[in-house]
């Protein structure tokens, strides 16, 4: 068992200054849960269990009315098993009522009149039933008839021939037989359960088994969800259809002779009427009426609710006709639920899926007022451009130690400039995704955070090699948290281990506009071990970006863009684990941080305050309103049209900023890198990567590019700060 | 309470719905790049007119601060300093009538002469624009009786409602029409009958002479801009529109809220809502579509300030217009003039007057 780094995850949630109640994101809790797959059957069964509970409470049913209920339960249950299996293969059976009454009195017919052992009978009218399911499948999959339509003939067809049966052979049916195995079906207990559960609960476990868990399940329900699709991906669709209404027959044949057994007698009547009663099962239990969707479990609860309102209706002695009236009204409201849920859940989930927070940042400085640190300046306007017109935004790019630059695009290439002059670059690696941070390790190989897929090695012929992409899931969250889908900044620790920003886990990393909305604590920070497991060293972070190793390798910088701030997280020595503040209420929204040759960083702003979207930071309620009722392009956001980068020390202070006033070479700088007295600019939606000459006293001797605390690197002492 | 009912009522049928839109810009709106493509007719940034008339010789004179120049070829001349902000110009013979915040309304002649028309309350602040009635009265739209000419924004905000109609006959005022979300535009279209555009209702509409307080018919609603002055021509009405209408900025006003913090805690020019010309980016906030990518900001982007001017035919329809888009900056059009097919606009954002090919100038040369 390997220990971890780190004793404990930090939580950063205090940093946004909210309460334990800022915490919660109740409309996005909801999202969560309306998004969940079960719940589509949930509510409806969750309703028709409170349903049964309130028809207990309310007449005299009690548990001594268990078994009756139970036995009715069986009989009409495997009918609702079969029922639910063909609902989700996109048909619907009506014929199922008739099928047990031709195949109880068939039974009867066979034994009685015909005098055929039991040992025929009883696989016979099991084949009846499959036989009469296989003229549905017939006349449904192969001449393509509609479902509804056939199973509402053959339903009249069957209930015909029954009554024909009766007619013909009444006389022989009225003289009882005595046979050990009617018996035992119909009164028979096995190890004290009685036999019509047992073949229920066999039936029950094996096609929940086989409808969740085996190839043929999955067609079913790929078939009912989409049969053009489901034929395209070379699922034999008629076969597949077929097959459900052949089981749903044999189950019915089964019921049938279950029934006939129990009652000992045999009319017309028998089966009359239940297909109606196995619908409104299903649909009580969820199972969706356009198919593809539902479970023979919740179709068996739905059953036993079915027969508790029956019961209901028995013991209050009201009219047999008033049930029939009850359970009519009981399909059609959870059919209407059925539609209206089905097609709610899923939009109601989209819309609160973003759910604004609230954060607090500290008075703005006004960048404008002249004559301060900050004051707008023309230093970045004349940065000369590399890749002009190739590059599509390059978020952050690597320097070798041969000048040779390689940099992001938004295509999900690496491209490689060979030298400061060379204009015209190649595609070193394609990584796919959206290539963010870029990081030396220790063998001077490339490693780069791409967004929507983790973190990856690039080896020297452009390969690119998978180092992590996922952490454990976090326990108790609706959401799946365990991939790494927005990395955004990494940097590598003198250990070898990787230090990478995941700056949401909700949002894709090409939709960042959304966190700088959203403004809740949605990011992390993981740590990479060499030995390639990962784990969250901060947690609960607002939009965490950049990411820098400290020159003395002992601490790593992160700077949350949402905060407008940077943390220093002590990775050695006596503050190990501890979070403490570098820098706050900065002027903009700081984006990846690097080392500069003088022993200082380097920091640009992604996107820079303003009093509005300041404003905007205390009305979640109205992000919220904009999020859902303005397009995309008009949402308010921070100005992003502006560069500035800044240089800022160990000691938390800012020595100097630099912008292009012009806004039109370098808008939105989101990573600076120093090499050889030249400092690259690079922004994610620019075309270009600017290379701009540094003044010679802002150049110092340390290599930003190798790890700190490796031998290539001069230590600190040698620098004069 | 109620947005919560609304939220549940649109849960439950989209189509219970109602928010405010802005609609697109499309018909004769559709954008194009007159504008941009227009003569500039003085020296860059010397300027800020405000409203203009050309005068029967084709001199053009234009109100700009506290001044008025006459532009005769290239040259431009101070005509009259009036000691307060002029604002719109109604031609009166050679010369013209001018409105002057904190003033009055004025006569200026053609050589420089001034005489003071009337210094009535009703109409020495906030005039945004007149109209000459054949009865040689003046027709005085009053945006609001609260604000400045520059109260534009808060007067939006606060869902100010006391625009006014003055009629001024010589010394006599009397007042008209009141209630009125900030008229900023007047012309006459008949004998009997004028245009009012107001800009707070995004509305033109046309009222009867003899009862201008309640409007007779409607001749544009919900425009995706707030329009402004009118200059009659032949062929329907030229209108400027100043300001264009931004969909987060009627979210905001939707939200009272956040919009009197705003007003209480940020400085007007930072506020969101349009304005005549952008000019400091650090202080601007940004929305989405402005976001420049690979270089080039959408011309479509979602904007804040404008160029358009267009032209109404007689029922309504816009028949022409001239654009200057967000990749532009000929915004913030006050003032329009037209004389026998030439057309001349007042770009206030931008600083400068613009003189644009239009479809009925064809026959006029230079």
């Amino acid at each position: 068992m390997k220990t971890k780094a780190f004793s404990r995850e930090i939580d950063a949630f205090p940093l946004t200054g909210g309460s334990r109640r800022d915490r919660l994101a109740p409309f996005r809790t909801l999202s969560e849960l309306f998004g969940q797959r079960w719940m589509e059957g949930a509510v409806p069964l969750g309703l028709a269990v409170l349903l049964s509970v309130l028809v207990t409470a309310t007449t005299p049913v009690g548990p001594g009315d268990a078994p009756l209920i139970l036995d009715e339960a069986t009989e009409k249950g495997l009918l609702a098993i079969g029922l639910t299996v063909v609902l989700v293969g996109g048909g619907i059976d009506l014929s199922i009522g008739s099928i047990v009454g031709l195949a109880s009195l068939g039974a009867m017919v066979a034994s009685r009149a015909w005098n055929w052992p039991m040992a025929l009978v009883v696989p016979a009218a099991i084949l009846a039933g499959s036989a009469l399911g296989a003229v549905n499948g017939f006349l449904i999959a192969r001449v393509n008839m509609r479902p509804f339509i056939t199973t509402l003939v053959t339903l009249v067809a069957f209930g015909g021939a029954a009554a024909a049966l009766q007619s013909a052979y009444s006389f022989q049916l009225g003289v009882p037989e005595q046979d050990i195995v009617w018996d035992f079906l119909g009164a028979g207990a096995v190890a004290g359960v009685p036999t019509g559960w047992v073949v229920f609960a066999v039936v029950l476990i094996v096609v929940h088994v086989g409808l969740t868990r085996s190839r043929w399940g999955w067609w079913i329900a790929a078939v009912g969800s989409d049969r053009r699709s489901a034929r395209r991906n070379g699922i034999p669709v008629a076969r597949v259809v077929f097959c459900t209404y052949v089981l749903s027959g044999a189950l019915a044949g089964t019921a049938g002779l279950l029934t006939a057994a129990r009652l000992g007698r045999t009319d017309p009547d028998v089966g009359q009427g239940w297909e109606l009663v196995a619908l409104t099962a299903v649909v009580l239990g969820g199972v969706s009426l356009k198919g593809g969707r539902g479970s023979v479990l919740r179709a068996t609860v739905g059953i036993v609710v079915v027969q508790v309102i029956q019961q209901g209706t028995i013991a209050t002695g009201a009219e047999g006709s008033s049930y029939t009236v009850i359970l009519a009204a009981a399909l059609l409201l959870f059919a209407v639920l059925d539609l209206k849920w089905g097609k709610y859940r899923q939009r109601t989930a989209e819309k609160l899926r973003i759910d604004p927070g609230r954060i607090t940042l500290g008075p703005l400085v006004d960048v404008t007022e002249p004559g301060t640190v900050w004051t707008v300046n023309d230093r970045l306007t004349d940065a000369s451009p590399i890749g002009l017109g190739k590059i599509e935004g390059a978020e952050d790019c690597a320097v070798d130690r041969e000048g040779n630059m390689y940099c992001g695009d938004r295509r999900g290439w690496v491209w490689r400039f060979a030298g400061p002059d060379d204009t015209e670059g190649e595609i070193f690696a394609r990584t796919g995704g959206l290539p963010l941070g870029h990081a030396w390790d220790h063998e001077r190989r490339l490693l780069v955070a791409v967004g929507g897929m983790g973190v990856y090695r690039i080896h020297a012929d452009g390969e690119p090699e998978l180092v992590a992409d996922k952490v454990r899931r976090s326990p108790f969250s609706l959401h799946d948290d365990s991939g790494l889908r927005a990395v955004d900044d990494l940097d590598v620790t003198p250990d070898g281990a990787i230090f990478v920003s995941d700056f949401s886990t909700r949002t894709n990393a090409a939709e960042y506009m959304v966190e700088l909305v959203e403004s809740r604590p949605n990011g992390r920070v993981v740590r990479v071990d060499p030995d390639g497991s990962t784990e969250v060293v901060i947690s609960h972070h607002v939009f965490p970006n950049g990411i820098c190793t400290a020159h003395d390798g002992r601490s790593i910088l992160v700077a949350s863009t949402g905060l407008c701030r940077v943390d220093r997280l002590w990775i050695a020595g006596p503050k190990q684990g501890q979070l403490e503040p570098v820098l706050e209420n900065l002027p903009g929204h700081p984006d990846n941080i690097n080392r500069s040759s003088d022993g200082n960083y380097w920091l640009p702003f992604v996107s820079m305050r303003t009093p509005m979207s300041d404003l905007l930071t205390k009305y979640p309620a109205v992000r919220r309103r904009m999020t859902q009722e303005v397009p995309l392009d008009s949402w308010v956001v921070p100005q992003l049209n502006v560069s500035c980068v800044m240089k800022f020390n160990d000691r938390g202070e800012v020595l100097g900023v630099m912008w292009d006033a012009t806004l039109r070479n370098h808008p939105m700088v989101t990573a600076v890198k120093e090499h050889a007295g030249h400092l690259y600019l690079c922004g994610v939606s620019n075309n270009r990567v600017g290379r701009l000459r540094l003044e010679s006293d802002e150049v110092g001797p340390i290599d930003p590019a190798s790890v700190p605390g490796t031998t290539t690197a001069p230590s600190l002492a040698v620098v004069d700060r | 309470m109620n947005r919560t009912l609304a939220v549940i009522r649109e849960w439950i049928n989209p189509d219970w719905a109602r928010h405010r839109t802005v609609p697109p810009m499309e018909a004769g709106l559709r954008p194009n790049r007159r504008l941009d493509e227009a003569h500039v007719l003085l020296p860059a940034e010397a300027y800020t007119p405000d409203d203009l008339v050309l005068t029967e010789s084709g001199t053009v004179m234009f109100s700009s601060e506290e001044s008025i120049f006459e532009l005769r070829g290239d040259e431009v001349r101070v005509v009259a300093a009036l000691g307060g902000k002029v604002g719109v110009l109604v031609p009166s013979g050679s010369g013209v009538v001018a409105a002057v915040e904190g003033v009055g309304l004025v006569s200026v002649g053609a050589s420089g002469e001034t005489e003071e028309l009337c210094a009535d309350r009703a109409v020495s602040s906030c005039v945004t624009d007149a109209a000459r009635l054949p009865d040689g009265s003046l027709l005085v739209t009053i945006g609001s009786s609260h604000e400045s000419p520059g109260g534009w924004a808060r007067a939006l905000l606060r869902g100010d409602r006391s625009g006014r109609i003055v009629r001024v006959d010589g010394p006599r005022v009397r007042i008209e029409a009141e209630g009125l979300g900030w008229p900023a535009g007047i012309e006459v279209a008949s004998d009997t009958d004028v245009l009012v555009s107001l800009s707070c209702d995004h509305r033109i509409e046309r009222r009867m002479t003899a009862s201008l307080g309640k409007p007779s018919a409607r001749l544009a609603a919900n425009l995706p801009v707030y329009p402004g002055r009118i200059a009659a021509t032949d062929d329907g009405w030229w209108f400027v529109a100043p300001y264009p209408r931004n969909r987060f900025t009627e979210l905001l006003l939707d939200e009272p809220q956040l919009a009197s913090e705003m007003m209480r805690t940020i400085a007007p020019e930072d506020w969101f809502v349009p304005r005549l010309r952008c000019t400091t980016p650090y202080t601007d906030t940004l929305q989405m579509g402005q976001l420049r990518v690979l270089g080039v900001i959408k011309p479509w982007a979602p904007a804040r300030s404008y160029g358009l001017a267009f032209r109404l035919d007689g029922s309504g329809r816009v028949a022409e217009s001239l654009h200057s888009r967000v990749d532009g900056e000929r915004h913030g059009i006050t003032g329009v003039a037209v004389r026998g097919g030439r057309v001349v606009v007042a770009a206030q954002g931008y600083r400068n007057l613009l003189q644009p090919q239009v479809a009925n100038e064809k026959a006029v040369t230079q």
